[in-house]
C-alpha cells in the first residue's frame, strides 16, 4: 500500500522533472518540440493540482476532463507540426464540437471520469501515432521515442480509462483499486522513460 | 451480496487481461515498425553506398580520360610542334652567322617556310582535334559529317549517315558532349572493330534526341567491355549520365556493336 503511494508520488514528480528537462531548451527549439514542453508541463501541473486537490480531500474528478481535453489539443498541435496535414485541425474541431455537444446534453460527464470522451481522443491520438510511424519509414524522423511512448501507452491505457467508472463503482476494497491503478501507473512510468529517453539522446545539448 | 461482490471482481481480471493483449498489441506494432524502418534505412544506405561507388568510378573514369588527352596533346605538341620549331631555330640563327652565302641563305629560308608551313598545318590539327570549329560554326550535323568524312578519307570502312537533327535544340555543351561520345565510338572501331560499315544516325523530336551508332565488326562481351578502360566506354556513359541520357549497349564478339542514346528534353 505504502509503496504504491510512494511510486504515485515518485510518478507525479518524475513528470515534472521531465517537463522542467524539456524546458531547458524551449527558447532555441522547433515548434513541435514548444508544443510537447507545453504538453509536458500542462501534465505537470494536473499531476501537481491533482496532488493539493487529494491533500485537501476535494473532489477532483472534474480535472480529468481537463487532463484528457488538454492533453487531445496539445496532443494534436504537436501532430500536426510532425505530420503537416491539414485534416488534423478538421478532426480535432469535430471531436471537440462532439465533447461540447456531450458536455451540453449530459453535464454529469464532467463531475465523473468522461469514458466516451477519453476512448475518442486517445484513440485518436493513437492514429496519429500511427501515421507518424509510417512516415518515418521512408526517411529521417524526430521524436521517434516519444512517438513509441505515446503509441504505446495511449493504446495500452484506453482499456483502463474507459472502465474507471465500471472501477470505481465495484464494491471493492480500495487496495484493489490501487493494484488495478498500479497497471496504469507503470504504463505512464514507461511513457515517461521514454520521453526521458527522447530528451537524452536528441535534445540534451543540441539546438533542434 | 457476498454472490454479487465475487461475480463483480471478476471483472477485474477481465479488464487486466485486456490491458495486457492492448500492450502485447502495441509492442508488437511498434516492433513490426522498428524492424521495417531498419531494413528499409539499410536498403538506401546499401543504393547510397552503391551509387557513391559509381559516382567515384565515374570520377576515375573521367581524370584517367583527362589524363590521357593531356598526354596525347604533349605527344603531339612535343613530336609536331617543338622539334619543327627547334630546327627552325636553328636554321634561323644559321641564317645570322657572317660567312653564309646568299643561296645558302635562301635555302635556309625556304627551308623555314617549308617547316613553318608544316607547324602550321600541325597546329591548326591539334586545335582541330580539340575542339573541331565546324562544331561551333556550322553545327552539330556538320561536325558529325565532317567527322565521318574524315573516316571515310581513311577507307577503313564505310559510314552510312542519316541526320535529322534539328540544330542547337540541345545546348551547345551538351551537343559536344554527344560528338564526343561518337567521336570515341568511331576509334573504337578503328581500334579494334575491324569493321566494314558503320551507321551512325542523329534524330531529333519534340522531345527526344536519339543517337544510333552501329558498327559490324569484332564486337565483344558486354561484361568485360565495360571493364576495359581502353574502349572508353566508362567516358561513354559519364558524358551520357552529365547530360542526363539513357544509354543501351549491346554487342557480342563477332556480331559488332551498336550504342542507343536516348536524351529526353523535357
Amino acid at each position: 500500500m505504502e509503496l504504491i503511494k510512494i511510486f504515485n508520488n515518485f510518478l507525479s514528480i518524475a513528470a515534472i522533472i521531465v517537463a522542467v528537462f524539456y524546458s531547458i531548451n524551449f527558447s532555441k527549439s522547433g515548434k513541435a518540440y514548444k508544443v510537447f514542453s507545453c504538453y509536458l508541463i500542462f501534465i505537470a501541473g494536473i499531476q501537481i493540482l491533482l496532488v493539493v486537490y487529494s491533500f485537501y480531500k476535494e473532489n477532483n474528478l472534474f480535472l480529468f476532463n481537463y487532463y484528457f481535453i488538454g492533453q487531445f489539443l496539445f496532443m494534436s498541435l504537436f501532430y500536426f507540426y510532425l505530420l503537416k496535414k491539414r485534416w488534423i485541425w478538421k478532426l480535432t474541431g469535430i471531436v471537440m464540437l462532439g465533447l461540447l455537444l456531450q458536455y451540453i446534453f449530459s453535464p454529469t460527464s464532467f463531475i465523473n471520469y468522461n469514458i466516451i470522451g477519453v476512448s475518442i481522443t486517445q484513440s485518436v491520438i493513437v492514429v496519429y501515432a500511427l501515421l507518424y510511424y509510417y512516415r518515418s519509414l521512408s526517411g529521417e524522423a524526430k521524436f521517434l521515442y516519444v512517438n513509441t511512448g505515446v503509441f504505446f501507452y495511449f493504446i495500452s491505457s484506453i482499456l483502463f480509462f474507459s472502465a474507471l467508472n465500471l472501477i470505481s463503482k465495484l464494491q471493492m476494497p480500495k487496495e484493489t483499486h490501487l493494484y488495478v491503478g498500479l497497471v496504469n501507473d507503470f504504463l505512464y512510468f514507461t511513457y515517461l522513460v521514454l520521453i526521458f529517453i527522447e530528451w537524452y539522446k536528441n535534445f540534451r545539448f543540441k539546438k533542434i | 451480496m457476498q454472490n454479487n461482490l465475487a461475480e463483480e471482481i471478476q471483472i477485474i481480471p477481465i479488464i487486466l487481461i485486456g490491458i495486457c493483449l492492448l500492450i502485447l498489441m502495441s509492442a508488437a506494432i511498434i516492433l513490426f515498425f522498428y524492424l521495417s524502418r531498419k531494413k528499409i534505412v539499410q536498403t538506401e544506405l546499401e543504393k547510397a553506398t552503391l551509387k557513391i561507388q559509381h559516382q567515384k568510378e565515374m570520377l576515375q573514369t573521367s581524370l584517367l580520360t583527362q589524363e590521357a588527352e593531356r598526354k596525347r596533346i604533349a605527344q603531339d605538341l612535343h613530336d609536331d610542334i617543338s622539334s619543327k620549331l627547334n630546327i627552325v631555330s636553328l636554321n634561323a640563327s644559321l641564317v645570322q652567322e657572317e660567312n653564309i652565302s646568299v643561296q645558302e641563305a635562301n635555302a635556309l629560308g625556304s627551308k623555314i617556310v617549308e617547316i613553318t608551313t608544316t607547324v602550321l598545318e600541325s597546329s591548326r590539327r591539334i586545335a582541330h582535334d580539340l575542339l573541331p570549329p565546324s562544331l561551333d560554326k556550322f553545327g552539330l550535323t556538320a561536325a558529325l559529317e565532317e567527322l565521318c568524312d574524315q573516316v571515310e578519307a581513311s577507307r577503313k570502312f564505310e559510314v552510312f549517315t542519316s541526320f535529322s537533327y534539328e540544330e542547337e535544340i540541345l545546348p551547345k555543351d551538351q551537343e559536344l558532349h554527344i560528338f564526343r561520345i561518337v567521336q570515341e565510338l568511331i576509334n573504337n572501331t578503328v581500334k579494334y572493330a575491324d569493321a566494314k560499315t558503320v551507321s551512325l544516325s542523329l534524330k531529333s523530336t519534340q522531345n527526344t534526341v536519339h543517337l544510333h551508332y552501329k558498327d559490324d565488326g569484332n564486337g565483344f562481351e558486354l561484361a568485360t567491355g565495360k571493364l576495359a578502360k581502353g574502349l572508353g566506354l566508362g567516358g561513354i556513359e559519364n558524358r551520357a549520365a552529365i547530360i542526363g541520357a539513357k544509354v543501351t549497349l549491346e554487342s557480342q564478339p563477332q556480331n559488332g556493336m551498336s550504342l542507343d542514346l536516348v536524351k529526353q528534353r523535357n
